[in-house]
């Protein structure tokens, strides 16, 4: 059964139809790349998925769930991951503190008990906390932890994003332009932790416009443009796809793909 | 924050027993500062009780609106079904809660602006709708509200009785809202007071926290009212205006938002003695304490609370930021 399974999404503002019909599949321990120019419509898809716009059409099902119209805190309780495009940090707390924020999710003590500081929320607090420090030790900011998310130099706040995502078990990631303000080295120190996460069973679903970490980490791109998936491949036959040089690069006078 | 502290139940309870005594000698001022001291305990609290709706990223100018609620709830158990004044107390607070959840759910849709005007909007709505009401004693409010009966050595027939009850509220709303900044509930009004949308990624419901954040403030702000009606004596339409939400305000930004229960304390304790001693300069009352607020947020734009960070800077590394 496919991980995340989307038939026809539609969506629309006012006369704008940012997605029009798209079809999307995504096995378990896969990594698909969505690309497509600007305003073609890939962060519109990410938040239909999660839940943070309605669909007008259209189903999208997780697991044979169908998740369509689910509110953002639900979708993310199923195990769905993601990050924004612009950085968004909890400003004023530390990277420890913020840490934290991702287990919410996982605890299941309630208000009195917090307020109270019983045994079991004392429990799921040092669960929280170890958690935290542990991951923060897997994405290289244990150094980090007791600064400000705020002063963070820009790239390891992306680091951060998806930090905070992994605290509690996810199935997949959805990750808007994780790579976007990083150096070369850490480009690569990222995709490596990514592809550690694969390995343990996360799939992922990215856009990106650095093509050529994108050539090499995907197993299968998605092109979108306007709206509208216009070729999906490995990367091999996208790279060549008449189509998709057309769609970024715009053509000569006369030689238009049909 | 130190998440891992330990709290040791010794330091605790010698802290209660310390402030216990404290409060106690508070009672033996004289009278002035005994009506300066209630009045600082009552702002606090009313204070604090905005500050909570401040986490979840919200400026409400409708506190007044649960005070009057309190108030009135209070004065109506009290005078109309000859409710005993403890059990008035809660019912009025518990009444404040809910319609605060009712409310709640509608108005908290709104944000930042939105909101604001809508709080406001609350609070004049509730006043108007009291003094429209024929039953409520309209216009005029409600008066003549009994005395309590003594508890024990608590007399209040006297300024000291009621002093004491105003510092047990404070005390109880500070330690609830100290509570809750320190755990989950208060790390999480937090997220969503500074990014609702990554914080709903995380699976945090923010409407959910939006309105306990709400209810809570209610409850405390109509437990301060529900007290301040009967220790007055009477309720009116007049005494709930605007300018009670607004106190709430001044105090909380005066003391530094920063510190959900030192700020309101200290910001409280400059607002009510000025208040109180600028009864002598009556043309010059607004313009004063106008000035004072104008240059408590110049010079120290994080309220009272940064006052040793700024002028002295002598913090040990690692000093829990919180607590400044």
């Amino acid at each position: 059964m496919a991980l995340i399974e989307i038939t026809n999404l539609g969506k629309s503002f006012g006369g704008n139809r940012a997605v029009d019909g798209i079809d999307i599949e995504l096995q378990p321990g896969e990594i698909v790349g969505l690309v497509g120019p600007n305003g073609a419509g890939k962060s519109t898809i990410f938040n239909l998925i999660t839940g943070f716009l309605r669909p007008n059409s259209g189903t999208i099902k997780f697991k044979g769930d169908n998740i369509t119209g689910l509110r953002p805190d639900q979708i993310a309780k199923k195990g769905i991951g993601r990050t924004f495009q612009i950085t968004l940090l909890f400003h004023g707390q530390t990277v420890l503190e913020s840490m934290l924020a991702g287990h919410v999710r996982e605890e299941r003590t309630g208000f009195w008990q917090a307020l109270l500081n019983t045994g079991a929320y004392r429990q799921e607090r040092a669960q929280a906390f170890e958690k935290s420090v542990d991951t923060l030790q897997f994405m290289g900011l244990t150094e980090w932890k007791d600064t400000l998310v705020n002063v963070l130099p820009c790239g390891l706040q992306r680091f951060l994003g998806i930090a905070q995502v992994i605290m509690s078990p996810v199935e997949i990631l959805l990750l808007d332009e994780p790579l976007t303000g990083l150096n070369e080295e850490e480009i690569s120190m990222l995709l490596g932790k990514l592809k550690q996460l694969r390995s343990q069973g996360i799939s992922i679903l990215l856009i990106e416009h650095h093509m050529k970490a994108v050539m090499s980490f995907c197993d299968r791109i998605v092109v979108i443009n306007f709206g509208q998936k216009i070729a999906e491949g490995t990367p091999e036959r996208i790279s060549t796809n008449p189509t998709v040089i057309e769609a970024y690069l715009g053509c000569k006078r006369g030689t238009r793909v049909s | 924050m130190h998440i891992a502290r330990i709290n040791s139940a010794g330091k605790v309870l010698l802290a209660i027993v310390l402030l216990g005594l404290l409060a106690f000698a508070l009672g033996f001022l004289p009278n002035r500062w005994q009506q300066i001291c209630i009045m600082w305990a009552i702002w606090s609290t009313v204070g604090m009780s905005w500050l909570v709706i401040l986490r979840v990223g919200e400026f409400s100018v409708g506190q007044a609106g649960f005070l009057c609620i309190g108030g009135y709830s209070a004065a109506v158990l009290m005078l109309k079904f000859n409710c005993p004044f403890w059990l008035a107390l809660i019912v009025s607070a518990a009444t404040c809660a809910f319609v605060a959840l009712v409310v709640g759910v509608i108005i908290l849709r709104l944000k930042g602006l939105y909101f604001l005007v809508i709080s406001l909007v609350f609070a004049e709505i509730v006043r108007l709708t009291i003094a429209a009401s024929d039953y409520l004693g309209a216009s005029e409010g409600l008066f003549g509200i009994p005395i309590p009966n003594n508890l024990w050595f608590i007399k209040f027939s006297t300024k000291q009785g009621w002093l004491y009850l105003f510092i047990f509220i404070l005390a109880l709303a500070g330690f609830t809202f100290r509570r809750m900044e320190k755990s989950r509930i208060g790390r999480i009004y937090s997220y969503i007071g500074a990014s609702p949308d990554l914080a709903q990624s995380f699976g945090i419901y923010y409407m959910k926290y939006r309105v306990q954040a709400f209810v809570i403030s209610a409850f405390f702000t109509g437990l301060v009212g529900a007290a301040m009606g009967v220790y007055l004596g009477a309720v009116g339409p007049e005494g709930y205006t605007f300018y009670y939400s607004l106190i709430a305000q001044i105090v909380a930004i005066l003391g530094g938002v920063g510190s959900i229960v030192l700020g309101p304390l200290l910001g409280s304790a400059l607002y009510t003695v000025f208040d109180e001693y600028l009864v002598y300069v009556p043309g010059a009352r607004s313009l004063i304490m106008g000035g004072l607020l104008l240059t408590v947020i110049f010079f120290l734009p994080e309220g009272l609370v940064s006052v040793r960070r700024k002028f002295l800077n002598k913090f040990p590394r690692g000093f829990p930021r919180k607590f400044i």
